[in-house]
């Protein structure tokens, strides 16, 4: 069964009676997401990606349309659900232990267990060591991961992660790729990843949906059937490579399309 | 040695060198005791006038001011400042006014407040608050302004209760703005109450300079500006100790 449900969702900003303009950000999605998978969702920039998970995540009402979490109707941030931001996100007056253990803190789980949990977590992505150092003392990429071991920590059943590798390298990039998959496979999580890069979306998904330019409909969605479990090296295969060409492919009309867009706005 | 504890021993390092340039320079009679106290006589002087003398009376005199002071302006400044910012129409209208009240020579309406309230404590502190309340008002108005969104955020993504948002997010991140507006409010509070103390005869250490140099006794004069200095350390601690249990 599905964990997770979109039918007919739309999202317009803007409120009507204060005269201020409309803008419809996400258009009629409808979608099931299965128990387990890993999904990512690519499109031109400022098609609605952000605003999509938003919805899902519960942080921003839908303008229409429902939402089910398992066989839960949900209206609001349901305790099944982790989000990972675009922006920086990390409390900077929290250690990366005390960053990690927040969530634990807020739901009353005891210091030494919450420790526990919280260095294990740092061990898995990688930032044993950097435990009582602040994020004004991090790289931009040791953040990020801080802010995904934040999410992780508390057991999300489906983790939704909007842009986590954004600002990073290639290099970081594809490695916090792989580690989050082996992360996945250990936690059996059901991951939703918002991107704006196609190796990356490939690389790591079982799906990829690809949005249109705004608003934001699902224009196609691909499933990528290269083996599992993958690590980094599949990006040499042929077949990797006929997937980015294929997911291209429903991409490169939006994209334009949605250049044309901004164009016209400026 | 971490890079914190350096800065410390530098920063101590570079006072008490200071201090034992002026102690040797008076010592070896290159300064003249007329102008200036050795800094261990000042400290001597201190002492025998905080055990023996009027000093202790007018240090707690100006102690109790200071921190009335403090107390008032940081309830009416953090409220005021709070709610300047929840309604966004009054927060614009009176920041500009604000502002230019805040570089006014406000002092100057001193007189009005020695006839309203007598030569008392009161008006000292009534003045005083004043000096200390707008860099508050300010500082808090800007802090929530400034509180990033995506935080508050993060806690709705994690089902935190309201009063959790509001203890654990949004106070850890406006507390250093608002920290900066009290230590701002303290230095003008300070000034202020020395001032009126030293200009309207008022009492505490200000009244206890103006005696101690109208009589030329320097060693006073000197003792009471290290006991003032003692007073602004200590405050400042207290400040400084309070923001790190507001930062978590
Ligand atoms: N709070 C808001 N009020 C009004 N319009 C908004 C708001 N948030 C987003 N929008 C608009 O909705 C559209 C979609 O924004 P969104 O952030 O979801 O795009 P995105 O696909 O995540 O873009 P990017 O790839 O740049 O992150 C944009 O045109 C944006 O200007
Ligand atoms: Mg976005």
């Amino acid at each position: 069964m599905a964990i997770l449900t979109l039918r007919n969702v739309s999202k317009v900003f803007g409120e009507p009676d204060n005269g201020a303009a409309l803008v419809p950000a996400v258009d009629n999605v409808s979608l099931d997401v299965e128990a387990g998978e890993f999904f990512s969702i690519i499109g031109p920039s400022g098609c609605g990606k952000s605003t999509l998970l938003r919805v899902i995540g519960g942080l921003l009402p839908a303008t229409s349309g429902e939402l089910y979490v398992g066989a839960e109707k949900v209206a609001g941030p349901h305790p099944w659900l982790g989000f990972v931001f675009q922006e920086e996100s990390t409390f900077p007056w929290r250690t990366t232990l005390g960053n990690v253990e927040f969530g634990l803190e807020m739901r009353g789980v005891a210091p030494d267990e919450r420790r526990r949990k919280a260095k294990e977590m740092i061990g898995l992505v990688g930032l044993s060591g950097f435990e009582d150092r602040y994020p004004s003392e991090l790289s931009g990429g040791m953040k990020q991961r801080v802010a995904i071991a934040r999410a992780l920590v508390l057991e999300p059943k489906i983790l939704l992660m909007d842009e986590p590798f954004g600002a990073l390298d290639e290099q970081t990039r594809i490695i916090l790729g792989e580690e989050l998959m082996r992360i996945r496979d250990q936690l059996k999580q059901t991951i939703i990843l918002v991107t704006h890069n196609i190796n990356e979306s490939v690389q790591l998904s079982d799906r990829v949906m690809i949005m249109t330019a705004r608003p934001g409909r699902v224009k196609e969605i691909v499933a990528i059937d290269l083996p599992q479990p993958r690590d980094s090296s599949i990006i040499a295969s042929d077949r990797f490579g006929k997937l980015v060409a294929q997911v291209w492919n429903a991409l490169r009309e939006e994209s334009i399309r949605s250049f044309r867009q901004t164009e016209q706005r400026n | 040695m971490t890079e914190s504890t350096r800065l410390t021993a530098w920063r101590l390092g570079i006072i008490f060198g200071a201090l034992l340039v002026v102690e040797a320079s008076v010592r070896s009679g290159w300064i003249s005791t007329f102008f200036l106290a050795a800094p261990t006589r000042a400290v001597v002087v201190l002492w025998e006038q905080l055990l023996h003398g009027k000093a202790l009376h007018l240090t707690l005199i100006t102690l109790y001011e200071i921190a009335a002071c403090l107390v008032i302006a940081t309830i009416f400044g953090v409220l005021a400042g709070f709610f300047l910012w929840r309604y966004k129409l009054i927060g614009t209208s009176y920041e500009m006014p604000l502002a230019a009240l805040f570089s006014s020579p406000i002092i100057l309406a001193y007189p009005i407040f020695l006839v309203t309230f007598g030569r008392t404590s009161a008006a000292v502190i009534a003045l005083s608050s004043i000096f200390g309340l707008i860099p508050i008002i300010m500082n808090t108005k800007g802090a929530f302004q400034n509180v990033n969104p995506i935080l508050l955020q993060v806690g709705a993504s994690m089902n935190l209760s309201r009063k959790q948002l509001f203890r654990h997010i949004l106070v850890p991140a406006v507390a250093p703005t608002i920290f900066s507006g009290f230590r701002l409010a303290l230095t003008y509070i300070l000034k202020s109450v020395l001032g009126l103390e030293y200009v309207a005869q008022v009492g505490g250490v200000g009244m206890w300079l103006a005696d101690a140099s109208y009589k030329f006794e320097v060693e006073e004069v000197y003792a009471g500006l290290f006991g003032t200095i003692a007073l602004s350390i200590m405050f400042l601690y207290l400040i400084n100790r309070s923001e790190s249990w507001f930062r978590k």
